[in-house]
């Protein structure tokens, strides 16, 4: 009697827990199957498990690609898949596959990650360049596992590390002459200047002067958009749209919207999640924040579009670490400040946007443009990524090199001078002119 | 009496193993690299198949005691091998996991599979007892720490099958 | 009881195999192999026609882009960092893209270009067939044939001598820092093109 209760109780409960985990399986949570949380880079979105996981076939190189691979054509990926694709490279892709992502970015295993993301051990660069001291004497002394780590390689992006790039800058001071970031264009006029009474809100809508007055003080006024540019979609049968999204922004700002989307502040809304909110972050966040959702005009503000305080203000509403609270002792905040008053001239204030959202600048032909790269990630980690195109638009190659690899002087916000020096541009130096030596022989 | 043999080991096993878990290896020029053990896939799949077979294994001693005539050799040289499996199984156990619990499912599994071999030791100690100090503990209390171990084991074939579905699947 | 507890079990265990069965059912599939009737190409053949398009192309693009405009026309000029330096990319750059290219699209054949006396390391032979191959076509300036095994893999391989077709290949090659030799001439075999086709599939 007792065994068949017990095997009675035995079906039931397995039935129980297999029914529970096959019905999340069918529903968009599927938090159930989650083997260990997401690196940083992946974890706002990691009960997206299809934008990665195609069933019963894993994660595919092109889930990752569908979202890295534009970053890593303009990084000149320096180990790009097709790097290894040749037969001859076989011997050592069986060490380290590193023609697929993750290889090296295994993700839910928070135990393997190293940095970036990285799931293998810092010194995996032995594995092919375990000759690089015959090659480079300079490198003897050196270990493995400080390829990546001490400021002078990257796996992926090497734009301001590789050695003629280090030579060229390499007599550059701390603050070049001209310290100066770019001034950002402007989307083409929808139509003439508009003023308070040209707004085109429905007669039937009972409308805030306060809001109307912000309007007709903006970009937006000046260059000819009305209210229903954003409150109507384009679609004439469409209803008066009350919170426009994103999507209102994208018919002229697409280049803005797509990087928020890529970024950490869109991907979230990307992969078809709630909007990213301070309280799923990992970093620290002002606790009064907490409950706050990002879209365009939660740093932007509906109706005012303040530029100047969505480079400062709004992100500190909300990201409370030491490196933000550390900016307004910076001398970074006191240009800022200089340039917002107007003792500066325009371009020299650096903002948390000037690094975080940098103006890029574009080119076809003669047309030149300068937009804000709204995907923060872009130059974030490792932040290398960040020297040339925000670094060395106001300070020289070494010196930046050199902030960057002091993880204290970035926690306080650059107040002060870096406290080690990276020797690679000494290197490239010393090379050079030994090479002039020999040729000279 | 290799009851005793296991029973202690199984007991000494779990203990160290629930204390430690085994880093993965901070670099590719290790001597022995042990944590392919977990970093690949094939592994993976063979520690974790060598462990669901171990599984069915030590399911033999139920149906040994119930369907007596149709198997071979002694009951208690059947609960030796049971042991024996027992504690193999756990080895294989921080094989395959190294003893890292994970998240959800798979933190669910965990907990029951360790749980399930604390309460086969428990057991094994309870029958060595009999052995020792005689009618130092009364056959029904027996009975009661077998059928804890038995009752531990009850979600485990719906989380093994889930678990090794998920894995498949993602 | 005994029928039940029987049934339970193999009802669970039933469950088990199935799972397993699935999932050994995910991969699979094969394609079927087209012979097109007609000429029978041998790899060595394949690997010669390749070699021709290869070394024309290169050839072309050496004497009549980079020659002619870097150090004719004075024009443009051809760097090593030509995103960086708004430059051409340099002949062998020019080949390893296409090769790369190339090794998107298809794995009926790669290539690459190699050498004993390599600007970066990473192009000095690897395999044993590689630094047989150079050797010889140094020494010989004819092609090199062989049968290499890589990767459990077995391919046909083909090493041309690589001659230096411009000055524009000697006066960088002279001159880099990185460059183990500084005596290359004009016309004078640099290294080796290297053709390579899988002979088995596995």
């Amino acid at each position: 009697m007792r065994t068949r209760t017990y095997w009675g109780l035995l079906v039931f409960c397995n039935l129980l827990i297999g029914a529970f985990f096959i019905w999340r399986l069918q529903t968009d949570n599927q938090q159930a199957f989650l083997p260990g949380e997401a690196t940083h880079g992946h974890h706002q979105i990691e009960l997206a498990c299809e934008a990665c996981h195609i069933p019963f076939e894993g994660v595919p190189q092109k889930a990752c690609l569908d979202c890295h691979a534009e970053e890593l054509e303009m990084a000149n990926d320096s180990h790009a898949e097709s790097v290894f694709s040749d037969p001859r490279n076989l011997a050592e892709l069986e060490l380290l596959n590193a023609r697929l992502c993750v290889s090296c970015h295994v993700e839910h295993r928070p135990e393997m990650v190293t940095s970036m993301g990285v799931t293998v051990p810092d010194d995996h660069c032995f594995h092919c360049h375990f000759d690089i001291a015959e090659q480079r004497p300079t490198h003897t002394e050196m270990d493995f596992n400080t390829c990546a780590t001490a400021g002078c390689h990257n796996f992926h992006d090497n734009r301001a590390l590789y050695e003629d790039f280090l030579l060229e800058h390499s007599d550059e001071p701390g603050v070049l002459v001209t310290p100066l970031v770019s001034k950002r264009d402007e989307p083409e006029a929808l139509g003439p200047p508009l003023s308070f009474g040209d707004h085109d809100a429905p007669a039937d809508r009972e409308v805030d002067p306060a809001l109307l007055a912000e309007w007709a003080g903006t970009v937006h006024a000046r260059t000819g958009v009305n209210c229903s540019d954003c409150h109507v979609a384009e679609d004439p049968k469409a209803l008066w749209d009350d919170s426009p999204t994103h999507e209102a922004c994208k018919s002229c700002h697409e280049n803005e919207v797509s990087g928020f989307l890529g970024g950490k502040h869109g991907m979230r809304i990307a992969s078809g999640l709630s909007p990213m909110s301070p309280s799923l972050a990992r970093l620290s966040m002002d606790p009064e924040a907490m409950e706050r959702e990002l879209g365009c005009t939660s740093c932007h503000d509906a109706h005012k579009f303040d530029t100047t305080r969505a480079a400062l203000d709004s992100c500190l509403e909300c990201h409370a670490d030491n490196h933000s609270k550390s900016y307004k002792d910076s001398p970074h905040f006191k240009l800022w400040q200089e340039e917002v008053s107007g003792i500066g001239v325009p371009g020299s204030g650096v903002s948390c946007a000037t690094c975080h959202l940098p103006r890029e600048s574009h080119k076809k032909g003669d047309d030149k443009w300068v937009l804000v790269q709204h995907n923060q990630n872009k130059n974030l980690q490792p932040n290398e990524k960040m020297i040339r195109g925000v670094c060395m638009e106001c300070h020289g190659l070494s010196f930046s090199i050199d902030a960057l690899a002091d993880p204290v002087l970035i926690e306080r916000n650059f107040q002060g001078q870096p406290s080690r020096h990276v020797e690679s541009v000494d290197m490239a130096v010393q090379r050079a002119i030994e090479d002039l030596k020999r040729k000279k022989k | 009496m290799g009851l005793v043999t296991v029973a202690a080991s199984a007991v000494t096993l779990v203990i160290v193993i629930s204390l430690a878990v085994i880093p993965y290896s901070r670099t590719v020029r290790q001597n022995i690299p042990f944590d392919i053990l977990w970093r690949s896939g094939l592994w993976q799949q063979v520690t974790g198949f060598l462990l669901l077979g171990f599984s069915l294994m030590c399911l033999a001693l139920y149906f040994r005691k119930h369907w007596r005539r149709l198997w071979f050799g002694s009951f208690s040289s059947w609960r030796v091998l049971h042991g024996i499996l027992g504690v193999a199984g756990l080895i294989v156990l921080v094989a395959h996991t190294g003893m890292r619990f994970g998240s959800n499912l798979n933190l669910a599994l965990m907990i029951v599979f360790v749980a399930a071999n604390l309460g086969g030791a428990l057991a094994a100690g309870s029958i060595w007892s009999r052995y020792q100090f005689a009618r130092h503990l009364s056959h029904k209390w027996r009975r009661r720490i077998i059928w804890i171990h038995v009752l531990i084991l009850s979600p485990l074939p719906a989380l093994i099958a889930l678990h090794i579905l998920s894995i498949y699947y993602f | 009881m005994m029928i039940m507890a029987r049934t339970v079990c193999a009802l669970t265990l039933g469950g088990f195999f199935l799972t397993a069965l699935a999932i050994g059912c995910g991969s699979g599939g094969g394609s079927g192999d087209n012979q097109e009737s007609g000429t029978i190409f041998t790899p060595r053949m394949m690997a010669d026609a390749l070699y021709a398009v290869i070394e024309s192309d290169r050839t072309v693009y050496t004497r009549e882009v980079v020659d002619r405009l870097q150090d004719e026309e004075k024009v443009i000029k051809a760097s090593e960092h030509w995103k960086d330096d708004k430059a051409l990319p340099l002949p062998a750059q020019m080949f390893r893209m296409g090769a790369k290219m190339a090794s998107d699209k298809t794995n009926v054949f790669s290539y690459s270009l190699l050498s004993l006396w390599p600007i970066n390391k990473q192009n000095a032979p690897k395999t044993e067939v590689e630094k047989q191959g150079l050797e010889a076509v140094a020494e010989r300036q004819k092609p090199f044939y062989a049968k290499e095994t890589l990767g459990g893999k077995t391919f046909f391989t083909a090493v041309y001598p690589d001659a230096a077709v411009a000055p524009a290949c000697i006066n960088c090659h002279n001159n880099h820092k990185d460059s183990p030799r500084s005596d290359f001439k004009l016309g004078k075999t640099m290294g080796g093109v290297v053709i390579r086709i899988p002979l088995s599939q596995r």
